[in-house]
């Protein structure tokens, strides 16, 4: 390894003493640097308001980031057309976090040091939000979000976070069964078959659907207490928890809850658990998950004649994918929802959007402009851009007269973040005079559009 | 072993030396949030990456299980600080790493006794297994729900501070671990191994204790990686840290940079999160990816030593620095 | 909770998707087979053959089984292009080379299908979508049943060309020894283009019924590319009989989990399953040493 010239001592004493030099050279480069970047003057005024959001343009997440795209490119456009807000032009930067929550956090990095945005909204899915809000939390930026309403993600004793979707993932089925309450009761159910995705949200929308079952809507929530995490819930801490209603709380549920099952992530086949579910001859069928869920579950079910008095999935039947993907087969659904075309709150947003996108809004579109509606309203409400203000005055907006009116209805928040119930529950049906295939809203009777068909017709007697 | 007097005079390990001086000096510029995290990331990826070329580069088993690690290291910390709070995270972020090693050298034991594309697709099957597993403990790991974490107590500065610096250490640690197996009789078992696994054995190379001690290696910085992302993102969910598309990058890296070398991950790690990062800001489309997927194939097809790899072979000089 | 009929309607299930899977998973195993590589791209192509069929139902109407007669020489077309300007130019690299080549393939063409189609979920409903004929109690889904017919069909014809044709003796030659193939005077570079191809052109039918049962997104792959590695063990690397027998076994392992169990474990018997084959017996049911 020497060369001609130099020894191999010489070498090596060459090497030690480049080391020393670099050390020197970097310290006291460092040094230099760091007195010289101390913060300077403010910066000036810009123009802009810069509003930074990561959402899913690729990835399994990719059909919701579009629509909240959609939505935060239709709000920046109509509050730009206005004189902006505060005299200064809306300009959105938006990220694709590829559906992957590292990315997401990082992008949430970038666009509060490097972009430096005045301004943040949220994204969608709650292991994302979950995520980027913990960094909104610790840079003390203001997160209103439309995508992720899991209550744990409320329950970190996070400031900063609110929630858009005013429908927690656990009240998916109250309004479903404030429903059920009112039929005759001939007609009434008396057995719930649950099934859902091991993942987040389909687990906590089935375990609180189970808890407004063996509870009813006034003892739901108790149960949810008890039960505690919902991860470890399981068909025997049901069984357990309705009996515990009946003897501490008096109360006694026409309601039972015969079957709950969770199948992993990547099931490419659910019929072995809806023949069980068949076999035991459940009367309603409640299907945790997403859009691919509810289609995979309600094709099992007719390919098996399964015909319970009805079937409700989360998510999918809220979507009109829904409807072109399983045709005439989607027909008798039932869904929880907390935006629809068809609300006196909703339909202008609804018409700008299909003049802006040519096609109707879906609800990912909806909570997530009424994000930004809210902070809207929170930065016309007290003139400033500071974070901590706006997310003081957002968080005062704390009873139904003091909320923000906004595309999936009145908003108002409680200490967690989370916004008041409006839920309300939709069933597909095709009339051709007035929408054709379509979710109609159903309830409550203050937005009800048509009467909901109970029981489901037969597979076999459809047309 | 190498002497010391020896290993200041081998480029190779100046150049390292160089590289974490650098590198433990930058946060003293204040950058921006943002790059310590771009960073954080990076030093992740090239710790996986290396990680796997110590048993996919160096020994030639392509492992597709090292996800299986990093998740096991995350979820270790994670039940760690959720049920003991976060003072123990110090503690617990080694123990997570010996604990993956241990979990390696036993599964090792059955499944590298495999070869070639059993092997790829046995560690498959591994990691679909590990996760699907986690999932099902609900007990411990909370299931499909994940687990959440709590925030530092500690200002900003001082929470992007530490995880900076302990992914940095960790890099450092798996890069001079690397060198040190180039540089080794053990590097030479592997390498054999690589070449001609029969003949190695056949020499007399206990081949599968150097097997199942490279993947334990492996997997001690890979569960390491997986503990301080878990704290980092104060929320881990089995889907998320098993993920398949994360082997694959890790191996991609390695692949990209240069399979077989000391720098190769690293520069492939390197270049490609900062390319993922650019196309973000950029492109703001789903062709964000299909320009990703074909500078792949173009790399591979063009490239296929990878970039430190290839330099190597084109520029004669740089081979002391690039082994 | 477990009677006769549940039993017997679980094993139809699970034989049901074992065709599907099949059916997905014959290309695979003939790319290995013959050229040894692993196209992880391969579930992806299978995606964007449900996109054709989708595309075709909706544009023009065409009933998804029949738009097979399109498909199937379209994918052929593709398969025939991406082997012979990319994937041979790998046949002799390292196993990591080829993997990750196709790996880079897969993404430029799923982000491909992502901005043409965008990521909403599509699903293809003829008329007789998800109807089933009841037979003794049971229920047999029309497009399943029609979907195991076609993987017979497929499995038939695979197994005469390979074993009957000329075209088959020397794929069979070149897999079995490419160098002896290639002293032998066999031209070994056709082999791999026609069996790349014929392999691409198999994921036309596996497409066409996927499209009828599942609400398909771009991202569809990752679910099934797992469990068609799985199979290709399963049955033995290389052996395309393998294939049907591996992916029926799946199929049934996975439902019974499910009516037993639950389906929150099927992974683990479904992997625990392929690990332990592969340590005990490597070659599968039909395969080679």
């Amino acid at each position: 390894m020497g060369s001609i010239l130099f020894s191999n001592r010489a070498i090596a004493r060459i090497h030690a003493a480049i080391i020393v030099v670099i050390i020197i050279v970097a310290g006291v480069a460092g040094a230099y640097y760091y007195l010289i970047t101390t913060p300077g003057p403010p910066p000036p005024p810009a123009t802009e308001i810069l509003i930074g959001t990561s959402v899913s343009i690729t990835g399994k997440y990719a059909d919701s980031g579009r629509w909240h795209i959609e939505a935060y490119k239709l709000w920046e456009k109509q509050v730009n057309e206005k004189g902006g807000l505060l005299g200064r032009t809306v300009r959105f930067i938006i990220y694709d976090d590829k559906s992957d929550p590292t990315t997401a956090v990082s992008n949430y990095e970038r666009l509060i040091t490097v972009d430096k945005v005045d301004l943040l909204v949220g994204g969608y899915a709650s292991e994302i939000v979950f995520a980027s809000s913990s960094v909104a939390e610790k840079y003390g930026y203001l997160f209103v979000e439309g995508g992720g309403r899991s209550v744990t993600i409320f329950t970190r004793g996070y400031k900063y976070t609110f929630l858009t979707m005013p429908c927690l993932a656990e009240d998916d089925g109250r309004g479903f069964i404030e429903f059920i309450d009112t039929l005759p009761a001939a007609k009434k159910p008396k057995t719930f078959a649950f099934i859902c995705e091991d993942t987040l949200y389909p687990i906590s929308t089935s375990v609180g659907a189970m808890a407004y079952v063996i509870g009813g809507v006034k003892n739901a929530w108790t149960i949810l207490g008890w039960l505690g995490d919902v991860s470890k819930v399981t068909f025997d801490s049901i069984k357990s928890a309705a009996q515990r209603v009946k003897n501490e709380l008096g109360y006694e549920s026409p309601y039972e809850v015969v079957f709950f099952e969770k199948y992993a992530k990547g099931t490419t086949d659910v019929s072995p658990i809806i023949s069980k579910i068949k076999a035991i001859g459940a009367d309603v069928l409640y299907v945790g998950g997403y859009l691919p869920d509810s289609v995979m579950a309600v094709r099992a079910c007719k390919e098996l004649d399964y015909n319970p008095m009805a079937i409700f999935a989360t998510v999918g039947p809220s979507m009109p994918d829904f409807g072109l993907s399983l045709k005439d087969d989607a027909m008798y659904v039932w869904c929880g929802i907390m935006f629809h075309s068809e609300t006196s709150w909703s339909k202008e947003f609804v018409e700008s959007y299909k003049k802006e996108w040519g096609r109707a809004p879906d609800y990912h579109a909806g909570t997530a402009y009424a994000a930004c509606q809210v902070i809207e309203a929170a930065v016309r409400g007290t003139g400033s851009l500071n974070n901590t203000v706006l997310r003081d005055w957002v968080a005062s907006r704390n009873t139904p007269e003091k909320a923000v009116t906004t595309v999936v209805g009145p908003l108002y928040w409680d200490e967690r973040g989370v916004c008041g119930y409006a839920g309300m529950v939709t069933q597909w049906l095709k009339i051709p005079e007035k929408r054709g295939l379509a979710d109609y809203l159903v309830w409550p009777l203050s937005v009800r559009e048509v009467d909901p068909v109970w029981p489901m017709p037969k597979w076999s007697e459809r047309s | 072993m190498m002497r010391a007097k020896t290993q200041l005079r081998d480029p190779q390990f100046l150049s390292l030396l160089i590289m974490a001086f650098i590198l433990a000096l930058f946060p003293v510029s204040r950058p921006a949030a943002y790059y310590l995290d771009l960073l954080f990331r990076i030093f992740m990826f090239v710790i996986m990456a290396s990680s796997f070329n110590i048993i996919g580069g160096f020994a030639g088993y392509i492992s597709f299980g090292q996800v299986a690690f990093f998740g096991l290291g995350a979820y270790t910390v994670a039940i760690a600080i959720r049920d003991w709070g976060l003072p123990v995270f110090p503690y617990v972020l080694p123990l997570a790493g010996i604990i993956c090693a241990v979990i390696a050298g036993l599964i090792g034991l059955v499944v590298l006794r495999l070869r070639g594309a059993y092997f790829i697709i046995a560690t498959i099957g591994l990691t679909l297994l590990v996760q699907t597993l986690v999932v099902n403990l609900k007990e411990i790991t909370g299931g499909g729900m994940g687990i959440s974490l709590p925030l530092f107590p500690y200002p900003m500065w001082m929470i992007k501070a530490i995880f900076y610096y302990s992914m940095l250490v960790t890099m450092l640690a798996t890069l001079f671990v690397s060198y040190w197996i180039l540089n080794s009789r053990f590097g030479l078992f592997l390498f054999s191994i690589r070449e001609n696994e029969d003949a190695a054995e056949a020499m007399g190379v206990n081949t599968t204790r150097y097997k199942i001690l490279a993947w334990a290696i492996s997997a001690f910085f890979t569960g390491m990686a997986g503990g301080l992302y878990a704290p980092y993102m104060s929320y881990i969910n089995a889907e998320t840290v098993f993920a398949l598309p994360t082997t694959i990058m890790m191996i991609l890296m390695t692949v990209f940079g240069g399979r077989g070398t000391l720098w190769g991950p690293f520069v492939g790690a390197l270049f490609l999160t900062v390319l993922s990062d650019y196309l973000i800001g950029v492109i703001m489309s789903e062709l964000n990816m299909t320009i990703y997927g074909v500078l792949l194939v173009a790399v591979i097809l063009f490239m296929p030593l990878g970039i430190v790899g290839t330099l190597r072979e084109k520029i004669p000089k740089l081979r002391n620095i690039l082994k | 909770m477990v009677d006769v009929s549940s039993v017997a309607q679980t094993l139809i299930s699970g034989i049901m998707m074992g065709a599907l899977y099949s059916l997905m998973a014959f290309g695979l195993q003939i790319v290995y087979g013959v050229m040894r590589i692993i196209n992880v791209a391969h579930a992806v192509l299978m995606v964007f053959s449900i996109y054709l069929t989708y595309f075709l139902f909706e544009t023009y109407s065409i009933d998804p089984f029949l738009s097979i007669a399109i498909t199937l020489p379209f994918m052929f077309l593709i398969g025939w292009g991406i082997q012979r300007f990319i994937v041979n130019r790998v046949v002799t690299a390292p196993m990591v080379t080829s993997l990750l080549l196709m790996f880079g393939v897969g993404q430029v063409i799923e982000s491909l299908i992502a901005y043409y189609w965008t990521s909403n979920f599509k699903s293809v409903t003829p008329s007789y979508g998800a109807t089933s004929i009841l037979l003794a109690g049971l229920s047999f889904p029309i497009v399943r049943v029609l979907g195991f017919v076609v993987s017979i069909v497929l499995l038939i014809l695979l197994d005469v060309l390979i074993v009957k044709t000329k075209t088959g003796k020397a794929i069979r030659a070149t897999a079995q020894d490419r160098e002896a193939a290639q002293a032998m005077g066999i031209d070994i570079n056709r082999v791999f283009l026609i069996s790349f191809s014929i392999a691409i052109a198999t994921v036309a039918p596996a497409g066409a019924v996927t499209a009828m049962i599942y609400a398909f997104y771009p991202t569809l792959h990752y679910m099934f590319t797992p469990k068609l590695f799985c199979i290709c063990v399963l049955g033995g690397l290389g052996s395309i009989r393998g294939v049907f027998a591996g992916a029926m076994i799946l199929g049934i392992v996975e439902a019974m989990t499910g009516a037993f169990l639950t389906l929150e474990w099927a992974p683990v018997v479904a992997y625990g399953l392929l690990i332990t084959i592969l340590v005990v017996r490597p070659r599968g049911l039909f395969g080679k040493a």
